[in-house]
């Protein structure tokens, strides 16, 4: 291998790239734009302002009692739900069949016997319609299961005062269980205004001026920054194939120029390339954007690495696979998509299906929005990117080696 | 042919699945001269000069550039040889310094070694003043200038030059026909490809003609053109003509035929420029009044015609 001419070809490669003005919009200005329109929009900074989003529920109230109108008022003071009601004496059957049509995405149904099983103190059953092909709004849901905890604690509170009132002075009058029951519900009620347990967070190490990272950036920075080392790098693969067509690779190849060192000085300057690009990324991410990259820098940089080297080992890939600047141009806008796709560069794989995981843990984007991941979200430092790191060498030599393999002059 | 020869090739073969691009090839080239490989597109020029270049392996066969093989040690044959390949293999947005000087380092030479030569060349090729001018800025036959120059870097024992005035205008193939020649007088081995025979004529000490992979044949021109017998005519338009003149033209050992015509007569010559001067001072010296003389000398094209039974040009011109 001889260094000078690896590093006069990586050079002159370098130098092309920024003679090329698209390339450097594309390399610097376009992950910023993406980044911020991206970052907005997650950061549920809007124009809404602060006024709490609210879900409609659809409800059939058949309870004879009280009990059924306590709980919907604990509903509405949630804050969360609007209740659209349902009246007359089939208003369950039609709250079913409003649901089953697709007309209601979900709707609760307060049975008949509500407040009377509750008051022999037996269990009881609210029944949640939801419709499979409808979105259901997990939300409505999730209110409904916290007022009911709620209230099975008012109600479990109640039954634990009058099973002692019953050990120590016998079964309670009507009105001294009425009594107890109300003086426990306040009693509850009060607690969990304010429990006997509590976690106070506390911030250390950080100005006291400082801001807290905005989550829409702290998610959007890093997957764009992968996204566009991702984009950018591949779409240089080109860069080769036209230098195939021009014939400058073939005069490279008639000097006294080894194979081995055209390709390690492609690898070479596609690696520096990226390098720089994320480092951009990731500067103006945590100066402007004000992105909380990790605890350890070293660690963030080896994810960095391995991630560029897969990177620019595919891009030399493609190059030598390609015969035509635009077919390889192609080939890599689409493989970049839909490795940011199924990596999890565009939405979390944590909530896509097992089998979508899996794939996206076959293609380099996966194990490095991982990475990032644990970097910025999960609190780990190098010790939890160390597999990670590991896999993309791997992918970034399984790239190389075939690279090798697959370079032509034509 | 004297001397050692700088290249030799022996039984070349290039094969490509069923196609045969190269088909046992066989020539040398003796140091200083211009050998010219001839033939219409297809015929297998390229592919000949790719493999002496050593970016394509033969399949069978031998070749040597300054007693270095081109296949087995490649590395050491490439620094022997400088490439001017058909196309403008320059970076575009690079200024012609920069390309020179990035070839330049590709073959290994210092810096300091290297912008002196990058000077030299720019000035031997004409373009010191646009030295910093990007290579997209300049004409075709000023990129074409360039080219050669960067096959020039280091020194070469020989030059191939493969068709390096396809697609440049009249003016700018004189001007680098020109080039050539004046490298060539330095004593530069040069190995030139062309279909434009009258190229060919013009530069080449020796040519090969190839057809459909195989050389055909090689020799200087007049060699070739004796080879297969081709004539050439030297029509002379004259009074005062007589018998005798015409029975002392006819003995001459280059004159194959005299027929007498209207107003003049019409030899049957080989080599008929050479003959010239002595037809002229016969007829003049024995007071024929010669109103014109017309040479029609034998050429490439000829023997190109003789041996495949077409025209050199009819190629280009069906797919033009």
């Amino acid at each position: 291998m001889h260094v000078r001419r690896i590093y006069s070809i990586a050079a002159l490669n370098v130098r092309v790239l920024l003679s090329d003005r698209t390339a450097l919009l594309w390399l610097l200005a376009m992950p910023i734009v993406f980044t911020f329109v991206s970052g907005v929009a997650f950061s549920g900074g809007g124009g809404g302002g602060d006024a709490p989003v609210r879900y409609a529920l659809t409800v059939a109230n058949m309870d004879e009692g009280s009990r059924g109108g306590e709980l919907l008022d604990a509903i509405l003071r949630s804050d969360e739900i609007d209740l659209l009601m349902l009246e007359g004496p089939a208003a369950d059957e039609e709250a079913q069949l409003l649901v089953e049509d697709g007309d209601r995405s979900a709707a609760l149904v307060i049975p008949r016997d509500y407040s009377e099983r509750l008051a022999a103190r037996e269990s009881v059953t609210l029944t949640f319609h939801r419709n499979p092909e409808r979105m259901n709004p997990l939300v409505t849901r999730r209110a409904v299961e916290r007022v009911v905890t709620k209230l099975n604690a008012d109600e479990l509170a109640g039954r634990a005062v009058v099973s002692a009132h019953e050990a120590i002075r016998g079964a309670p009058s009507a009105e001294e269980e009425l009594e107890l029951t109300r003086a426990i519900r306040a009693f509850v009620s009060a607690e969990f205004a304010g429990p006997s347990t509590t976690v106070a967070v506390e911030r250390l190490g950080r100005p006291a001026q400082s801001e807290a990272p905005d989550m829409g950036f702290q998610h959007s920075s890093p997957a764009m920054a992968l996204m566009f080392v991702l984009l950018n790098g591949l779409m240089l693969s080109s860069m080769l194939v036209t230098e195939k067509r021009e014939k400058t690779l073939a005069r490279l190849l008639i000097a006294p120029v080894r194979r081995s060192e055209i390709v390690a000085a492609n690898l070479a300057w596609r690696f520096i390339v990226g390098t720089l690009q994320l480092w951009f990324l990731i500067g103006f991410g945590a100066l402007v954007f004000r992105v909380d990259w990790g605890d350890s820098m070293l660690a963030l940089a080896l994810v960095g690495a391995a991630y560029v080297a897969a990177v620019a080992g595919l891009s030399v890939l493609i190059g030598s696979l390609s015969g035509n600047p635009r077919r390889a141009e192609t080939l890599s806008l689409v493989l970049s998509l839909a490795m940011c796709a199924l990596g999890g560069l565009w939405w979390p794989l944590e909530i896509t299906p097992e089998a979508y995981q899996t794939v996206g843990h076959l293609i380099p984007t996966g194990w490095a929005m991982d990475a990032m991941n644990n970097l910025l979200s999960r609190g780990y430092a190098l010790s939890g990117v160390i597999p990670q790191v590991l896999v993309l060498l791997g992918f970034a030599l399984g790239f190389s080696i075939a690279a090798v393999a697959a370079f032509r002059y034509e | 042919m004297s001397g050692e020869p700088v290249i030799k090739v022996r039984n070349l073969v290039k094969r490509y699945g069923e196609l045969v691009a190269v088909n046992a090839v066989s020539f040398e080239v003796a140091k200083g001269e211009i050998f010219g490989l001839l033939g219409p597109n297809g015929a297998g020029k390229t592919t000949t000069i790719s493999i002496l270049s050593c970016i394509t392996p033969p399949t069978s066969g031998s070749a040597m550039v300054s007693g270095i093989d081109v296949v087995t040690d490649s590395l050491t044959a490439r620094s022997k040889i400088g490439v001017v390949p058909q196309e403008i293999a320059l970076y575009p947005t690079l200024s012609a310094r920069d390309n020179l000087m990035f070839w330049g380092r590709m073959y290994g030479l210092p810096d300091r070694t290297l912008t002196r030569r990058v000077d030299e060349l720019l000035s031997i090729v004409q373009l010191s003043d646009r030295a910093s001018s990007r290579i997209d800025t300049f004409s075709g036959g000023m990129k074409r200038r360039i080219n050669i120059a960067a096959g020039l870097l280091h020194r070469p024992d020989v030059l191939f030059l493969d068709e390096p005035t396809v697609g440049i205008d009249p003016q700018t193939r004189r001007n680098i026909l020109d080039l050539i020649k004046e490298l060539n007088a330095e004593g530069l081995t040069i190995l030139y490809t062309t279909h434009y025979l009258e190229e060919a004529e013009f530069l080449c000490d020796r040519v090969g003609i190839m057809d459909e992979g195989k050389m055909i044949a090689v020799g200087t021109r007049d060699e070739l053109t004796e080879s297969i017998g081709a004539t050439g005519v030297i029509a002379v338009r004259a009074d005062g003509l007589n018998d005798a003149l015409i029975d002392w033209l006819a003995a001459l050992p280059a004159v194959s035929k005299v027929a007498r015509s209207e107003d003049g007569l019409t030899l049957n010559v080989v080599r008929g420029a050479d003959l010239l001067p002595t037809v002229v001072e016969k007829l003049a010296g024995s007071g024929v009044d010669i109103h014109s003389l017309d040479v029609t000398v034998p050429n490439l094209e000829s023997v190109f015609l003789h041996l495949t039974g077409r025209r050199l040009d009819e190629e280009h011109d069906e797919k033009s």
